[in-house]
């Protein structure tokens, strides 16, 4: 047992030794016991190690939690070697623990960096119509503004997943009329921008189509105007609007279109769009067959009347319960059919009401009372 | 008005539109109001040509937050409680669009419109017959009282 003390040769070369060796490692004295405490490192992990230098047992160690399953049978083993030099037992530990836990793998990101500033570099010098284009600081994502061949710039922003080696790039956020998850990731950045682009040509009679509705007509909803969304929802009278639905990968099919507001009018404009469904013409301008469609000249044409709002309690169009007109992004959509009352109401704001009320379940529909007249009135189950 | 519920936020458009375009003889006291949303006091005037010409009453308006799904509760406080066969001495009111017959698309301004045009029909100050048994045995939240709603016509 090295029983040493300060001023001996041989305990100096072995304070030496173990500081070269393993430069964590410490001694300390407490209590009278020996102790050396701190870690190891083996394969670029630090393991936390103590070891007290009993005068009967010998070395005793203790391991961290992650290794206390290795701590006995090492013991065991150590206990038949009788080394006396905590060099020497430290060193077979490390030989131990590297024999039962494999090395990991480290991946080297460096290679994976520098594939993606060459991607990032080429992929700038190649594409000349971009708008702005931008890798992130941390190298997780490329944002890209593009201009079509009618002047709309479009924007998008891939992210770079490290997880994911071999298909590295992805597109994450675009404005664009598709479902989530679209996008298959790939190796390549410009494969994954061209896919992007190739769609961005595709859309374009859609682009222009809701062009021309969002300058021509009154948008109720959606607000902002974003790209993704392939409705519009248009005033067309004072209380009377039309949702129209397009397909944006065939605009010049004919679209779906809704009517909103009191039974008499939205009856009037089906039965005269009906009768005009047989003239659609697909090779004609879409906007035009659609107010071909309708019987109208023309949509009527913005109103800003904001400031004449403020004071009125409940405007035209604004729901009759939550006196408001947008509730979670959505409009009131349920008119009143009773031609002396007309209110309108959000499907979410009426279906409490009625469901409050005791109201009766009716298929899809609840049918209760007008909050407003009490006339019947029915309200579509909203879906959650 | 982000970040309001949809309670709220109508709760502060019709205390704004009370505030700039109020009934007549209707003023609500905005000080109350903007302490506290759910809890409001509205100054009203008699009508001229009835028989409370002249006369200023307090009514209390207590809102929870499932307004308007919950009607509120609506009460006389203050110093004068009128003197109405359905209005008893402790301010409670016996009006059916207060309880049984509330309705989502009712506002405080039409509540205050039914009081002043109950209050402008009525031929006789009178408490009503039950007054004293009542008062005395009540809730002090009018909405738990079970009405028997007896007379349209005052």
């Amino acid at each position: 047992m090295a029983n040493y003390s300060a001023g001996d040769d041989k305990g100096y070369e072995e304070e030496i030794r173990l500081l070269l060796g393993y430069p964590l490692m410490k001694r300390c004295v407490k209590n009278g016991c020996v102790f050396f405490k701190g870690s190891i490192e083996i394969d670029n992990e630090d393991y936390k190690v103590s070891i007290e230098e009993h005068p009967e047992h010998g070395f005793v160690l203790e391991l961290s939690p992650e290794l206390k399953n290795l701590q006995q049978d090492f013991s065991d083993i150590m206990q038949q070697q009788k080394l006396t030099s905590v060099i020497s037992y430290l060193d077979s530990l490390r030989t131990y623990i590297q024999s039962k836990i494999p090395a990991k793998n480290p991946v080297n990101h460096c290679d994976i960096y520098r594939q993606v500033l060459y991607e990032y570099s080429e992929f700038t010098k190649f594409y000349l119509n971009l708008k702005c284009c931008y890798l992130a600081y941390e190298l997780n994502k490329i944002n890209i503004t593009t201009v079509d061949e009618q002047n709309r710039e479009h924007s998008v922003e891939i992210h770079i997943d490290y997880a994911n080696v071999h298909k590295i790039f992805c597109i994450a956020e675009y404005d664009l009329p598709l479902e989530k998850g679209y996008f298959k990731a790939t190796s390549s950045l410009r494969e994954t921008y061209d896919k992007f682009v190739g769609l961005v040509e595709l859309l374009q009679p859609f682009f222009d189509l809701m062009g021309v509705f969002d300058s021509c007509c009154h948008i109720l909803d959606p607000v902002p105007q974003k790209r993704m969304y392939n409705y519009r929802r248009i005033l067309i009278g004072e209380n009377l609007s039309l949702i129209v639905t397009v397909d944006p990968f065939n605009v010049t099919r004919i679209p779906e279109i809704k009517f909103l507001g009191p039974q008499r009018q939205v009856e009037a404009l089906r039965t005269k769009m009906n009768n005009n469904l047989e003239k659609w013409d697909q090779t004609n301008d879409t906007f035009t067959e659609i107010l071909l469609l309708l019987g109208m000249d023309h949509f009527p044409e913005k109103i800003v009347d904001l400031n004449e709002k403020e004071d009125i309690l409940v405007g035209t169009g604004d729901c009759s319960i939550c006196f408001s007109s947008r509730l979670n992004g959505k409009l009131p959509e349920v008119v009143c059919k009773n031609e002396f009352c007309e209110n309108y109401y959000h499907v979410d704001c009426l279906y409490e009401w009625l469901m409050a009320v005791n109201a009766r379940k009716f298929f899809t529909e609840v049918i209760g009372n007008c909050p407003n007249c009490e006339k019947s009135i029915s309200c579509p189950i909203p879906s959650v | 008005m982000a970040g309001m519920s949809p309670s709220e936020r109508r709760l502060q458009k019709e205390l704004m539109s009370l505030i700039k375009e109020p009934p007549p003889g209707v003023s609500v006291d905005t000080n109350i109001a903007e302490q506290n949303l759910l809890h409001w006091v509205i100054h009203m005037e008699g009508a001229a040509g009835t028989l409370y010409e002249g006369e200023r009453f307090q009514l209390q308006f207590k809102f929870s937050n499932k307004y308007p799904f919950d009607s509120p509760e609506v009460t006389f406080i203050g110093n004068n409680i009128p003197v109405h066969p359905h209005v008893y001495s402790n301010g409670h009111i016996c009006l059916s669009i207060l309880t049984d017959d509330w309705s989502p698309a009712l506002s405080v301004q039409s509540v205050c419109l039914s009081i002043v045009s109950m209050l402008s029909s009525c031929k006789e100050k009178q408490r009503p017959p039950d007054n004293t048994f009542y008062v005395k045995t009540c809730n002090k939240n009018p909405k738990k009282t079970k009405w028997w709603y007896h007379d349209d016509s005052v």
